[in-house]
């Protein structure tokens, strides 16, 4: 009895009194200025996937974990990350019957006078057994005709391309061919694109080795891909592209960075169906060598200007752990080569430091697992740096030391017209439609209620891109637009021209809200005119290939930027077929040549010229309307990045650059801006005295 | 006369309360017995132990807490008098019947919202404690789990306080005891209709009541062979165990504790079944743990039509706290009871608390109706 009336005063006092202490305890904790820099993602912690980032947040925390070979800068030019050079050249592969041939071509080329070389721009000339290549300093070397001249004095062998249209499951059947001692000798190139077509280059007739394939193919496959032999030429002429590493490009255990881990790198992507930026320019990679330690050789199949800029996108994993790993980095986010290491992970956080720093520095990620966490930080003052849900919106909006901050763009969005569609055939249609549109208000129906306007067919914010401009919304202007091209109001205020109704379809994939409320406003803006809309739900697996059969009259395509200048898959007549990307149908021959002029320009001074004759065709011919960027935002504790002042905001900032704002400037900002005479403008006199512009930017 | 209670009535329970986890499991799994086979096989291979560790402490803890805070104040309100003790009861009922999602978010509203203080398990941000004396670390710890069995206490100590009231009613004073001692021995005979009842002091009241001389009916009843029933406090302890684990789901959802109950929860609003009838699962296991600990409720039985709609009224105001429950935690879209933001909670706590009296009040009525209509002396029960 005594014991339980003991119990029953001795322990709820005892539970208040400790209870008590304990919150006391808490209240009087207070959080230290030195501490790690902690960083809140609404949801769970994401898997860290190089490749497919869910969201900005996480696209951001692995462009601090992983680095590519080269970058876009603030500029939005290529810069150095891995790589501090690189530069782009021409091999011409030439076969010979044999070594002596090789040898005495070899022999023949360094011959040629000195004065003729360098106008060939002639780098080296190596034998390799019974082959010759002779490496030119540019690619696209218009030379080629000459030095077979000189080299045909040894009967180079002709080399065939066989076409062979085969599916992936033909792919290890080809390349065992390949590998055959009968086959070997005369097989010298071999290459798989994405959907298993393969294509070889052989030392053998084009029929001979048709036949021979054929053969082989016959006892191995129940199917018979289709094999047509293509052109035969003297000597396979390949660009080369190649970087050199830095010296300190180390992964975190010390081991360089090497050609190898870039090659196992693509190996282990390619064959994923990933949404890899640029993927189209490394399906023409040949071959990824070394020619030398801490240089990355990669060979190409064809002419491809973008594939430079494609590197930008792609960072490079560690070969050891690549092969080691296979579970599609679901369980185990690769280790990166960026400045930060993951260096813990628990369920709910991720810690970061930054590598080679003294005193470290960390970063610590929070999940926000319940929603009310971002709340709780927020009162609590817990974190420096937030990624807010829409919800948390208008509760940032009331906190005066934290200040949104926009991330560069990643994806775009734009409207496309089937230019062969009856009713918008005509370009001044196509006009009237633009210019009904109020894109400001537009853009408040995108997710979360805002987008950045662009209005340009090349991602924004790049050295080649066009500066923005404003188009404003004329109802006036577009209804005579349409009067001129024969639409007009019938007395019940529709539009038709000679009895027919003007209608539209907007095509939207089905179960999309966020498309579905901008095609609505959309509607809503052409109904003005008099138009009729109808807004049709693709279910998502049909959706692609809907657009791509042509059934549609104005479709919401957005995709992912680029990292270069890749838009010849939108453009370009040859992709009209039903199986490319160009959706509008628009084929313009003089789009077509300059598309192909800019695939074909290696010189980066020359890309913004050509960009801007594209883009000028292409507000010609306006075969879709660029509508917006997406913006992400992420809330920034003020008080923690002193130097945030100091960074342009406007174009966006990563949080790369951000978290060294933790610190104010200690030196002055140079910001250097080239004034070079414009291409499309008259030469203007340059001032004497100011040939350039130096701002000094002094720290506060 | 009722049948006493068998002994193996605990393990009849036990079968019970697996039968019915099971099934719901079952049910949450769509019928797919491969799904639910394998929620068996992540319980029975221990995956969420830590989890069902966190619930089972915290379920213990807080029984224990709350049955000694009610204990003491069980003492004070029946030393106050009746009318203390009456008060006390509707009380203490009030409290357990206060929607628990409101309490806590109040809590978070003005702990977090106005005073600015931290909660662990919400912000798990790394303190740097290493430089702190041990004791403020200790401090510090205790922090993730006092937070939880607070709010876990208040509503458990209201029930058993309301318990323990009722099964232990505080004696008549000696003189009106002798007054019906002498009107009972001038009764003709025991079964006469003039006859008037003796109420007999349950065997609280004879455990707490040691120092003082029993009245003669007390003694009465001492002397005669007593009516088996069940101990007072058994019956309660099973029951609110019970409701323990039910408000531990809101509690430990709401302040982000990593308990089965939490993830019950979770599992349930991101639609992933097959994890939440493992949770479940595992609710069931704890739930049957307790069981064979403490023993099953007591035999209930509905002898008059009174008794069956005071039952009845009482079941309905236990049900109108579990939709409310099932609101905030479930997101059952019930539109009559309020949805509480985090939003309203931050900016005022007060508000929140107003928004649990409703549902508290009507809960209460109903009871309060049912205990008012029910037999002046009822068998004890959990209810």
């Amino acid at each position: 009895m005594a014991w339980t009336r003991a119990l029953l005063f001795s322990l709820p006092l005892a539970a208040l009194g400790v209870g008590g202490w304990s919150a006391w305890r808490v209240s009087q904790s207070t959080r230290e200025q030195d501490r790690d820099l902690v960083m809140l993602l609404p949801g769970a912690l994401p898997a860290l996937n190089p490749f497919l980032p869910a969201n900005e947040a996480e696209r951001q925390l692995l462009d601090l974990i992983h680095e590519p070979l080269i970058r876009l800068d603030r500029e939005g030019r290529l810069g150095t990350a891995l790589a501090e050079q690189w530069g782009w050249h021409q091999n011409m592969t030439c076969w010979f019957a044999s070594p002596e041939a090789a040898k005495a071509a070899a022999t023949a080329v360094n011959d040629q006078p000195v004065e003729k070389r360098a106008s060939w721009d002639l780098e080296s000339v190596t034998q390799d057994r019974s082959s010759l290549v002779l490496r030119f300093s540019h690619p696209g070397s218009t030379v080629a005709d000459e030095v077979l001249a000189v080299l045909s004095t040894q009967q180079p062998q002709h080399l065939a391309f066989l076409r062979i249209a085969s599916g992936p499951e033909t792919r290890a059947a080809i390349q065992a061919y390949a590998a055959h001692a009968d086959h070997a000798p005369s097989t010298k190139r071999l290459w798989f694109d994405d959907d298993g077509t393969c294509e070889l280059v052989t030392t053998r007739t084009g029929l001979q080795a048709q036949q021979s394939l054929m053969d082989w193919l016959r006892t191995r496959q129940p199917i018979l891909p289709e094999i047509t032999p293509m052109a035969e030429v003297t000597a396979l002429l390949e660009p080369v592209l190649e970087f050199r590493l830095k010296a300190d490009a180390r992964w975190a255990d010390g081991t360089a960075i090497t050609a190898a881990d870039v090659k196992a790198t693509l190996d282990d992507v390619l064959p994923r169906p990933w949404p890899l930026p640029g993927r189209d320019a490394f399906r023409h990679i040949q071959n990824i060598t070394a020619p030398e330690p801490g240089v990355v050789q990669v060979i190409y199949r064809k002419r491809h200007s973008p594939a430079l800029p494609a590197w930008a996108a792609l960072p490079i994993l560690p070969a050891a752990w690549l092969k080691k790993t296979h579970d599609s980095f679901a369980t185990t986010p690769p280790p990166g080569a960026g400045l930060w290491q993951i260096t813990h992970r628990d369920n709910r956080r991720l810690w970061l430091e930054k590598r080679n720093t003294e005193p470290r520095e960390k970063l610590q990620v929070l999940a926000a697992t319940s929603p009310i966490q971002a709340r709780v930080g927020l009162a609590t003052g817990a974190f420096d740096i937030l990624w807010p849900a829409p919800e948390d919106r208008t509760t940032l909006g009331k906190a005066a030391d934290l200040r949104l901050v926009p991330t560069p763009p990643h994806n775009q969005l734009m409207l496309v017209w089937q230019t062969e569609a009856p009713q918008l055939r005509e370009l001044r249609v196509r006009i009237a439609l633009s210019l009904a549109l109020d894109r400001r208000a537009l853009s408040r129906e995108m997710p979360g209620g805002t987008a950045r306007l662009h209005d340009s067919f090349f991602p924004p914010g790049r050295w080649f891109s066009k500066g923005q401009t404003t188009l404003r919304q004329d109802l006036r202007a577009a209804e005579q637009q349409l009067a001129e091209a024969g639409w007009l109001r019938d007395v019940s205020g529709q539009l038709k021209k000679g009895g027919a109704v003007f209608e539209l379809r907007i095509v939207i994939p089905a179960g999309n809200a966020d498309r579905q409320r901008l095609a609505e406003a959309l509607a809503a803006s052409w109904k003005k005119l008099g138009i009729s809309v109808e807004i049709i739900g693709s279910p998502p697996d049909r959706y692609v290939a809907d657009l791509r059969g042509g059934r549609f009259d104005v479709a919401l395509l957005g995709g992912e930027l680029e990292p270069g200048w890749d838009v010849l898959p939108l453009w370009h007549s040859s992709h009209t077929d039903g199986r490319g990307l160009n959706l509008s149908r628009i084929a313009d021959a003089q789009l077509d040549l300059l598309l192909e002029a800019l695939m074909g320009e290696f010189d980066p001074a020359q890309i913004p010229r050509r960009t801007a004759a594209i883009e000028s065709r292409l507000a010609t011919l306006r075969p879709a309307l660029p509508l917006f960027t997406d913006v992400a935002e992420m809330a920034v504790r003020l008080t923690r990045f002193p130097g945030l002042p100091e960074l342009d905001t406007e174009r966006g900032i990563t949080l790369r650059e951000l978290l060294p704002a933790t610190q104010r400037q200690s030196r002055p900002t140079v910001k250097f801006e080239m004034l070079a005479p414009k291409a499309s403008e008259p030469p203007a006199p340059v001032p004497p005295k100011k040939p350039a512009k130096l701002e000094m930017l002094a720290p506060d | 006369m009722p049948a006493p209670a068998p002994h193996h009535s605990r393990y009849w329970t036990a079968l019970s309360v697996l039968l019915i986890g099971a099934g719901l499991a079952l049910w949450l799994v769509q019928g797919d017995v491969q799904l639910w086979f394998h929620a068996w096989r992540q319980v029975l291979a221990l995956q969420h132990l830590s989890a069902d560790l966190t619930t089972l402490g915290l379920l213990i803890v807080g029984m224990i807490l709350s049955w000694s805070s009610a204990g003491l104040l069980t003492t004070l309100l029946k030393n106050s008098g009746p009318l203390a003790s009456q008060t006390g009861l509707i009380f203490g009922k009030a409290a357990a019947f206060f929607p628990i999602h409101a309490l806590t978010w109040a809590f978070l509203g003005q702990w977090i919202g106005k005073l600015g203080h931290p909660i662990w398990t919400l912000m798990p941000t790394e303190i740097a404690t290493a430089h702190l004396p041990a004791l403020d670390r200790l401090a510090l710890s205790l922090w993730t789990w006092v937070p939880a069995l607070a709010l876990l206490c208040l509503p458990l100590t209201g029930q058993w306080l309301s318990l323990l009231l009722r099964t232990s009613p505080p004696l008549p004073p000696a003189t009106e005891a002798e007054e019906i001692i002498e009107r009972n021995v001038s009764t003709p005979h025991l079964f006469s209709p003039q006859r008037e009842e003796g109420q007999l002091p349950g065997p609280s009241i004879i455990q707490w009541h040691t120092s003082t001389q029993l009245p003669p009916p007390a003694r009465m009843v001492k002397s005669s062979q007593p009516e088996p029933s069940p101990s007072p406090v058994q019956p309660g302890l099973w029951s609110s165990g019970l409701l323990a684990l039910v408000l531990l789901i809101i509690i430990e959802d709401t302040l982000g504790l990593s308990g089965t109950a939490a993830a019950l929860a979770q599992h349930w609003r991101a639609y992933d079944l097959t994890a939440a009838a493992s949770s479940l699962l595992s609710l069931t296991c704890i739930t049957l743990l307790w069981t064979l600990i403490v023993g099953g409720p007591s035999p209930w039985s509905v002898k008059t039509l009174r008794h069956g709609l005071a039952a009845l009224l009482k079941v309905i105001a236990w049900s109108l706290l579990l939709l409310t429950l099932a609101t905030s935690s479930f997101r059952l879209p019930l539109p009559w009871f309020q949805v509480i933001s985090a939003d309203t909670a931050f900016t005022s706590p007060v508000t929140v608390l107003w928004a649990g009296l409703l549902p508290m009040l009507c809960a209460l009525s109903f009871w309060l109706l049912g205990h008012i209509i029910s037999p002046r002396n009822p068998p004890p029960t959990h209810a």
